[in-house]
């Protein structure tokens, strides 16, 4: 008999069942199993690894009587993906996205996995992908996925970070620059902080019950600027880059932060810092492109820097 | 390619059998293209499951499986009434591609997208549709928007382009072939007249971008995915040696870059040699650095010359300084 037969059937008996089947039951009632018991058991352990694997949330219970022997089950609450009521447009959409967008490793595979069962896959060819259309490439990190379904959860994280242990409350997840973040709330020091998680040092372990917190609606997610990153009083600086790397500057340092665009294609840039080593490492890659013009103090900081290595 | 596992048989076949179930009928066509399988899969998928069921294997308690006319049917009882729920790298993967088209030129104007995505959000229990945020970087959206364009209809356009490692601005027309987006930043991928090769752009070091009017011919196969993270990040065999040595506050450059070999000095301090093609490359490091990184091998100068550089700027007098 084909195994998948004996998968569909098992799983079929796991969720149509009100008490949770012993392995008796499940060898009495689904086909496929050796008649030998210590075959049944490597069998059967091997078909409930490869069902929690795939997401199955296949419980074990004691069923209730005299029997102490566990039983197992899965609940329909936790099986069924509730329908999102997505209409067809909105599925045609997704596709799409998913088509542009070329995720790397094997999250590609459950990207296919997760349309399938919203019923609308697509090839995991990525045909379009090498078509002319604008495309992308992104890269998620695998620690993500813990994060997300804590964050989903409202449920807790410890993980070690900076070497320290942390308990935190996941807020949100950000892609910025290529590296992916989680922003939550540390009850360590009980303030609101930002993780890599490239560079956390453990597994995201969840603990405690879900619904253990509410996240709040205006927590930014991403990495503030470097020169943000500071203890320092908050001042304003303004830097002049040229026009030759104006375009780069608008990137990195901000639109919103141009105060004034001049004639010769220079901008000028109202930023606000708290720290000067990073707005300091962000005004010299420009080299001798841009300055600081203000205030006084800074320019003279950065005058001092490089006089030390000139 | 590897025939599909017991597994991926199983969840492509618990996806299917509750669509199909809960359409009239859908024909073999549609389903085959909506989960990506072939016919004569799809044919042996649905032929097995048709012998399933559960205790006691009585007709009410079975599949039922017809295929007619182009057309399949399933009834059952209803444990296989709707798909597995996503899990947590499946809910993820979809909302991060959701997100990251969005933000890409002309994807913020996708409505359908947006309210999908947000509908997906409530069903998977996230409070807003923004807990997972795409930034990929600031190119302005215009510049962005006329690639994207001369890429579709195959426009010339001539390019004037800061390059970063040569710190030099340069003017040269290019086929646009593809625009893409790797690790968070936008490039163009085209062929440029003047190198008579393949050049990879920072659309946010594009200065000006200025159709020309002229249409070029498309390679065929098409081309340009050649972008990859590595290939962005990987110095060539070509590329100047360089040894500092590293202070202990600026470690952080052999953890960064890729190097060819590490050597810890004792009292936190490294000798490090690392490959870099561009100048402007290592000036930025060694300014940016301070004292804390120093030349062993290579151009020992190399700082103190751009330091003085940038000097001879701020000794200029701005008029700025004193309206402050």
């Amino acid at each position: 008999m084909d195994r998948l037969e004996r998968l569909v059937n098992l799983v079929a008996a796991l969720i149509d069942t009100d008490r949770p089947l012993t392995r008796a039951d499940i060898a009495e009632r689904i086909d496929g199993y050796s008649s030998d018991p210590s075959a049944f058991r490597r069998n059967f352990e091997r078909d409930k690894e490869l069902l929690r694997q795939m997401g199955f949330p296949v419980v074990t219970e004691i069923p209730e009587g005299p029997s102490e022997e566990i039983g197992y089950r899965i609940p329909r609450e936790l099986y069924e993906l509730p329908d999102p009521g997505l209409d067809e447009e909105e599925l045609t959409a997704i596709r799409l996205a998913a088509t542009a967008v070329h995720l790397e490793g094997d999250w590609s595979e459950a990207l296919v996995a997760a349309l399938r069962k919203l019923g609308g896959a697509v090839g995991t060819a990525n045909t379009d992908g090498d078509g002319p259309l604008p495309a992308g490439e992104l890269r998620v990190e695998a620690s993500a996925a813990a994060a997300f379904a804590a964050i989903a959860e409202r449920r807790r994280l410890s993980f070690t970070y900076s070497g320290k242990p942390r308990r935190v409350e996941p807020w949100r997840l950000a892609y910025h620059r290529g590296n992916w973040y989680m922003s939550g709330f540390d009850l360590g020091p009980g303030a609101e902080r930002l993780f890599r998680l490239d560079r956390v040092g453990s597994d995201l372990a969840g603990y405690g019950d879900p619904g253990a917190f509410e996240i709040p609606a205006a927590a930014q997610a991403g990495p503030a600027p470097p020169w943000l990153l500071g203890d320092e009083e908050p001042r304003t600086a303004l830097v002049l880059v040229d026009a030759d790397n104006a375009p780069a500057a608008r990137a990195e340092l901000g639109a919103s932060a141009v105060k004034e665009a001049r004639p010769d294609g220079s901008l000028l840039f109202e930023l606000t810092f708290t720290s000067t080593p990073g707005l300091r490492t962000a005004v010299l890659g420009y080299l001798d492109h841009a300055e600081v013009l203000a205030p006084a103090d800074l320019r003279a900081h950065i005058v001092d820097w490089l006089e030390r290595l000139a | 390619m590897s025939s599909p596992t017991a597994g991926e048989r199983l969840g492509r076949l618990l996806a299917i059998v509750p669509w199909v179930a809960a359409h009239d009928g859908p024909s073999i066509t549609e389903v085959c293209d909506r989960f990506d399988i072939t016919e004569k899969d799809l044919t042996a998928d649905l032929n097995l499951l048709f012998l399933c069921g559960v205790y006691p294997f009585t007709p009410d308690v079975l599949v039922d499986v017809t295929i007619a006319g182009g057309r399949v049917w399933i009834t059952m009882a209803d444990y296989f009434r709707r798909p597995l729920k996503l899990t947590s790298r499946e809910a993820l993967a979809l909302v991060a591609v959701g997100r990251f088209y969005l933000r890409m030129p002309g994807g913020d104007a996708n409505a359908a997208l947006a309210s999908g995505l947000a509908k997906l959000a409530r069903a998977l229990g996230l409070v807003d549709d923004e807990a997972v945020e795409i930034d990929l970087d600031g190119s302005p959206a215009e510049v962005l928007g006329r690639l994207r364009d001369a890429v579709a209809s195959r426009s010339k356009v001539e390019l004037t382009y800061y390059s970063f490692g040569r710190d030099a601005t340069t003017r040269r027309v290019v086929h646009p072939w593809k625009v893409l987006n790797v690790a968070g930043y936008w490039y163009l991928s085209a062929w440029c007249e003047t190198a008579k090769a393949e050049r990879v752009f920072r659309v946010d070091r594009i200065v000006e971008a200025l159709d020309t009017g002229d249409v070029f011919e498309t390679p065929a196969p098409y081309p340009g995915r050649t972008v990859t993270q590595e290939g962005l990040f990987s110095p060539a065999e070509t590329d100047t040696s360089w040894v500092l040595e590293l202070a202990p506050d600026a470690r952080w450059v052999a953890e960064r870059y890729p190097n060819e070999e590490v050597e810890d000095l004792g009292g936190g301090r490294l000798r490090v040699r690392l490959r870099a093609g561009e100048k402007a490359w290592m000036e930025r490091l060694l300014l940016r650095s301070g004292g804390s990184a120093a030349v062993l091998e290579g151009d020992t100068t190399l700082a103190s010359k751009a330091a003085r550089r940038v000097l001879d700027r701020y000794r200029r007098v701005t008029l700025e300084e004193s309206t402050e």
